[in-house]
């Protein structure tokens, strides 16, 4: 059973107090197996290198104690993943230890959608110190989730806060667009300004979006949850009384239509952050995705 | 065996918290030490004893403290929390119930 070659060359000396192995030293074998629990565990970066560290030292006892029973190293390497059974089984019985968040952090993943539909049920979205107050807790706590180890409802509001950054620089370019036409370089200088900036700013939205994809797809999605709606609704308002006029203020059942939709995809951010299988965090994204525009077909 | 790997699910927590609750101690080591005392009856695949402990971390019942050994080396040390301390109490009650309820059925004989 035991192989002909010793221990020493990785590190993992026979000695009980004996020097192990860094994570670079391992061997490949063992950083594959590592790899692929990662890949299928989907973590937010602190939980991960917490784990991936942890189940590093089991490894590094284990395939110490192997080669002093006299097991080679690619023998030991065998033998301690076999143990520890399939890396993506593993995988997915952590990722489920993790996907489901408590009470709290479902009403934090659903709290930015709730001031949306507190902004349009009380017809605040015409209130600009409401708005400014709004953007200003949207981005805060986006930072300060960023700041802490990026949980699950922080995609919540991130969706949000991408949003708020794309509008206000929107209209800080248009102004000075608008400024650059008037005073020096004639008109028409605020659309050569908005054609640079949006191909821009999609152009960052989809880098964003590609590297939360490289996480986990389902928490882009997530994060994307509202794009559709107000999409949808900024469509069906033009359609219908057109965005100018309901600019105005003429349109109060609108107001409530866009209030409820965001009402249904806080319920829905809520039951998403619950959930522990993801085929339901999937069904739940695909459910308010319906849902929204089965308020937007009753409404606009 | 199916019989006994369903007991070992039903069971893990158990075991778990009554390791952990007699000394703090690390996953490798909480491995070792449920093979050497149930003289290897209870064999795991040893990656499940992490998500038990996490799960059981998540929930508030041990808490996981990164502490140096001897060799200069660091693991991850499990503690029985408070809330883990009543829970195994529980569970302590639950089993000597039931096996005690077990033996009555099944060996009245050795019941005196």
């Amino acid at each position: 059973m035991a192989g002909l070659l010793g221990c020493s060359e990785f590190g993992y000396r026979t000695g009980k107090y004996g020097l192990r192995p860094g994570i670079n030293q391992m061997l490949p074998k063992l950083k594959q197996y590592l790899a692929r629990v990662k890949s299928s565990s989907k973590l937010d970066p602190t939980a991960e290198s917490e784990i991936v560290r942890e189940l590093q030292t089991h490894f590094e006892d284990e395939m110490g104690e192997l080669c002093q029973a006299g097991f080679s190293t690619t023998e030991a390497a065998d033998v301690a993943t076999k143990r520890f059974g399939a890396p993506e089984a593993l995988g997915r019985q952590i990722y489920e230890v993790y996907s489901k968040g408590t009470w709290s952090e479902a009403l934090l993943a659903a709290v930015p959608h709730f001031l949306l539909a507190l902004t349009f049920g009380l017809h605040l979205w015409r209130n600009n110190f409401w708005l400014f107050a709004t953007a200003l807790m949207v981005i805060s706590v986006t930072l300060y989730a960023w700041r802490h180890g990026r949980p699950s409802w922080f995609y919540s509001w991130l969706g949000y806060s991408l949003l708020t950054l794309f509008v206000i620089v929107f209209l800080v370019l248009l102004a000075v667009g608008q400024g650059l036409s008037r005073f020096m370089l004639g008109s028409g200088m605020q659309w050569v300004v908005m054609a640079v900036y949006v191909p821009v700013a999609l152009c960052w939205l989809g880098y964003i979006i590609v590297c939360i994809v490289r996480r986990d797809w389902i928490l882009a999605s997530f994060m994307m949850l509202p794009f559709p709606a107000i999409i949808v609704w900024l469509f069906a308002l033009e359609q219908g009384v057109g965005l100018a006029a309901y600019g105005k203020g003429g349109l109060q059942s609108g107001d409530q239509g866009v209030a409820f939709t965001f009402l249904a995809l806080g319920g829905a951010a809520g039951t998403f952050i619950r959930l522990r299988q993801r085929l339901f965090k999937i069904v739940a994204l695909t459910v308010a995705t319906l849902l929204v525009l089965a308020v937007v077909w009753r409404f606009a | 065996m199916r019989y006994g790997r369903e007991l070992l699910k039903g069971s893990t927590d158990h075991l778990l918290l009554s390791l952990i609750g007699q000394e703090p101690t690390y996953g490798y080591q909480l491995i070792k030490e449920i093979g050497k005392r149930s003289d290897g009856y209870f064999e795991f695949k040893e990656g499940t004893i992490y998500t038990a402990l996490h799960r059981l971390e998540k929930v508030g019942l041990i808490e996981g403290k990164w502490e140096r050994i001897p060799n200069g080396q660091e693991r991850r040390y499990y503690y029985l929390t408070k809330m883990g301390r009543s829970v195994l109490n529980e569970k302590r009650d639950e089993w000597r119930g039931f096996s005690a309820a077990v033996n009555l059925v099944t060996e009245p004989a050795n019941m005196g």
